[in-house]
């Protein structure tokens, strides 16, 4: 029973704190991992929304026949015996950085199921809705919930806008059964040239103004404490009033001199540093993403692509037609800029070996290059990428065949990538998270690959 | 008997060093420093001022220095100077330490000189040149080094190089030699046909869907015009106005059709998009 006395945050924090893993035990099972390699402390998702091509990226197949390498050529990158895609020259001279994993498979053909897998780990079971609180909890939430900022500083935030498909929000993006208080905060980066196509901006957390002045807002907290405290007697730690609180936290928090407030502002960024990320919302994007993380936020996800597919019109990476010369000319040249800006700046800082670079997205594309000139959803196979604090860069862990269609070594699923990331951030994968209704999880059901 | 009163003895030192720590520790939370328990061992610290505690000078240093055990240290973004890094000598068992920038010089990398577990020390964008490397010729187990923004030269890096042959020095790049990205925005190269309203071809009553494309709206009247998208259902959208001789540049898509007005909303003429890019010219 707890006591009177108690604080209602107290109440939710020690509930939080029983729930999962105490912080000492978070720390033992860090130590009992006998590894030489440091664990990253913050973790930067990049997402290429649509399902990016294995083949037109990091596995070339120039020896398949010409219906299905397609039409670009394969290029040496700064490690010997590793060849990308040609047009992503900036990011392969990153490629000692980078562990490739070409083997990544599931079976969701559809955007929907496959973005859920890529960022929860699990599978989609029935309907899944984008706000529903019987999801997984994306990667994003669970890394928050393990490493825990300062006060003041967001769990986790995810950026330029949601995910959609011809209008309907995908589910995956945010906490599911772990609660409110780990949903992802949606912000809209402040600047560069749009994607081209669709992108919605309805959600409500977008329409925090961050320059409202400060006296205001110190007088409205004085309110809110007042409120917070009959509230709180009244509503206990009820989960409307955590989100609410939640919320209302970190908005005020942003508002409030927050380191996250002055690196939200990136006209206080040397315009050459934002010339090399590029001036348009992907590298921008990325450039803010690393700007929180140096404010201590320990988990960000970067949307690059349109965030509607809008029936693969616009800049998205669900190209179903003219593959190539929008992969050419739109996609590919904001993406390795944008990327291998991101690695240069994180290495300069010295931040690269406590960050962990991972990059998702929905499943490779189709061999045969369709009557439009696109290819298809391929989910059999595809390619995904990390790089820092916890992996060894450099290498290639798995193969997919000859063609390109199924894994040929070292198949592995989202929930391996998941336990990867885990491993690389000192999580333990088979921790067990309890949901809102107290129920035990084990968070991942994935082996980590060995490439730390 | 001795033995007994030994152990009291080193009891009472415990005991009197974790005050000593815990009231360190306090006046580092004061100063905005969070402290967290650094993984591998009891008592072991790693700090942290670089979020909240800013305004760090060297006089709040002397509150690290009373806790021997720091593991790593960051001083990113505080108020330092190097006089403060004497206050760093004792913490022998520092494998990490962030001074980047910070308002330090050489003179203050002569206070590091006996930190020899250190494996990683960050001194980007500070004031630092080739005479403060010299000062860490002889941390053993230096293993990563950051020297961007500072006025290092390659010269002295490799002269460290030959004392630390395995050491990783990043030097970062001379954003000098940064090219922004030139706009190659694709060129309208045609025009899309003008079907005046009341002409004889006549356009499709409603937009299909397509790829996407650009098109640049120029309108050449002497007044304004409104621009509306002929929805998928037939029905008229505005989407905006455009002044006299002024250009509007629109993300549509192939197969759309849009229709240009006087401000009275009298249909003028109409525009249907194709898969390129395209000029959409308004006549007089």
């Amino acid at each position: 029973m707890l006591s009177l006395q108690h604080t209602r945050r107290n109440f939710l924090r020690s509930s939080v704190g029983l729930a999962g893993l105490t912080l000492p035990t978070f720390f033992k099972a860090q130590a009992a991992s006998n590894t030489k390699h440091r664990k990253a402390k913050a973790c930067i998702v990049i997402y290429t929304w649509g399902g990016m091509s294995h083949y037109e990226s990091f596995d070339p197949k120039p020896e398949a026949l010409v219906d299905i390498r397609g039409e670009f050529k394969p290029i040496n990158t700064a490690t010997p015996g590793i060849q990308f895609s040609e047009h992503i020259p900036l990011i392969s001279k990153h490629s000692n950085k980078l562990a490739i994993v070409r083997s990544v498979h599931h079976n969701n053909g559809a955007h929907s199921g496959a973005v859920y897998l890529n960022l929860t780990g699990h599978r989609p079971e029935g309907q899944i809705k984008a706000k529903g609180r019987k999801n997984w909890p994306s990667i994003t939430s669970v890394i928050s919930h393990f490493h825990r900022p300062v006060a003041g500083i967001p769990n986790a935030i995810r950026m330029p806008y949601s995910m959609y498909d011809n209008g309907r929000q995908m589910a995956g993006e945010s906490a599911g059964w772990l609660g409110a208080k780990y949903d992802p905060i949606l912000m809209r980066t402040p600047a560069g040239e749009p994607y081209g196509g669709v992108s919605r901006y309805d959600d409500p957390a977008l329409n925090l103004k961050l320059n409202l002045d400060k006296k205001r807002i110190s007088e409205r907290l004085t309110l809110l404490e007042q409120l917070d405290h009959s509230l709180g007697q009244r509503l206990g730690a009820s989960t409307a009033y955590e989100k609410l609180d939640h919320y209302r936290q970190m908005a005020a928090d942003m508002l409030l001199g927050s380191p996250v407030r002055e690196a939200y502002d990136l006209e206080k960024e040397d315009h050459r540093i934002r010339d090399m990320y590029g001036d348009h919302i992907g590298g921008q994007s990325l450039l803010l993403a690393r700007r929180l993380v140096e404010a201590g936020v320990p988990v960000v996800q970067a949307v690059c692509s349109a965030g509607d597919l809008a029936g693969g019109g616009g800049d998205n990476w669900d190209t179903h037609r003219n593959h190539f010369p929008k992969m050419k000319n739109r996609l590919l040249p904001v993406f390795d800029r944008a990327v291998s800006a991101l690695l240069t700046d994180l290495e300069m800082r010295g931040m690269l070996d406590e960050t962990l670079v991972v990059f998702l997205t929905d499943f490779g594309r189709t061999p045969k290059i369709n009557a439009n000139g696109g290819r298809d959803h391929h989910p059999g196979v595809y390619s995904l990428a990390f790089a820092g604090g916890g992996i060894n860069g450099g290498q290639i862990y798995g193969a997919s065949d000859r063609n390109g269609i199924e894994p040929a070594s070292g198949a592995c699923t989202p929930a391996d990538i998941h336990a990867t990331v885990f491993k690389a951030m000192g999580i333990n994968q088979n921790a067990e998270l309890h949901d809102q209704l107290d129920r035990p999880f084990r968070i991942c059901d994935g082996k980590p690959l060995p490439i730390a | 008997m001795i033995r007994f009163l030994l152990f009291l003895v080193s009891i009472s030192n415990l005991a009197l060093g974790q005050t000593v720590d815990q009231s360190a520790i306090e006046s580092i939370k004061k100063n905005g420093g969070l402290v967290l328990p650094s993984p591998g061992g009891d008592n072991q610290w790693e700090i942290q001022f670089q979020l909240r505690g800013r305004n760090l000078n060297d006089a709040g240093l002397e509150d690290v220095a009373k806790l021997k055990n720091v593991i790593e240290l960051n001083l990113r973004d505080t108020k330092i100077t190097s006089d403060g890094l004497t206050h760093l000598k004792g913490l022998v068992k520092l494998t990490r330490l962030h001074l980047e920038r910070t308002a330090i010089d050489d003179t203050g990398i002569a206070h590091l000189k006996g930190l020899t577990k250190l494996q990683y020390l960050n001194l980007y964008n500070t004031r630092i040149t080739d005479k403060a490397l010299e000062h860490l010729a002889d941390l053993k187990n230096l293993q990563q080094l950051y020297l961007w923004q500072t006025d290092v030269t390659d010269l002295g890096i490799a002269n460290l190089k030959k004392k630390l042959p395995s050491i990783n020095i990043v030097k970062g790049i001379d954003l000098s030699t940064v090219i922004p990205v030139k706009k190659d925005e694709p060129k309208p190269e045609h025009n899309l046909n003008w079907l005046p309203e009341g002409g004889n071809e006549k356009p499709p009553e409603k937009s299909f869907t397509g790829e996407f494309t650009i098109i640049r709206f120029i309108n050449k009247r002497n007044k304004p015009v409104k621009l509306f998208w002929i929805d998928y259902g037939g029905k008229p959208k505005l989407y905006g106005m455009i002044n006299p001789k002024a250009e509007r540049r629109q993300n549509t898509y192939e197969d759309a059709v849009w229709m240009v007005t006087d401000e009275k909303e009298m249909p003028l003429g109409y525009f249907v998009t194709g898969s390129e890019f395209a000029r959409a010219i308004i006549p007089k």
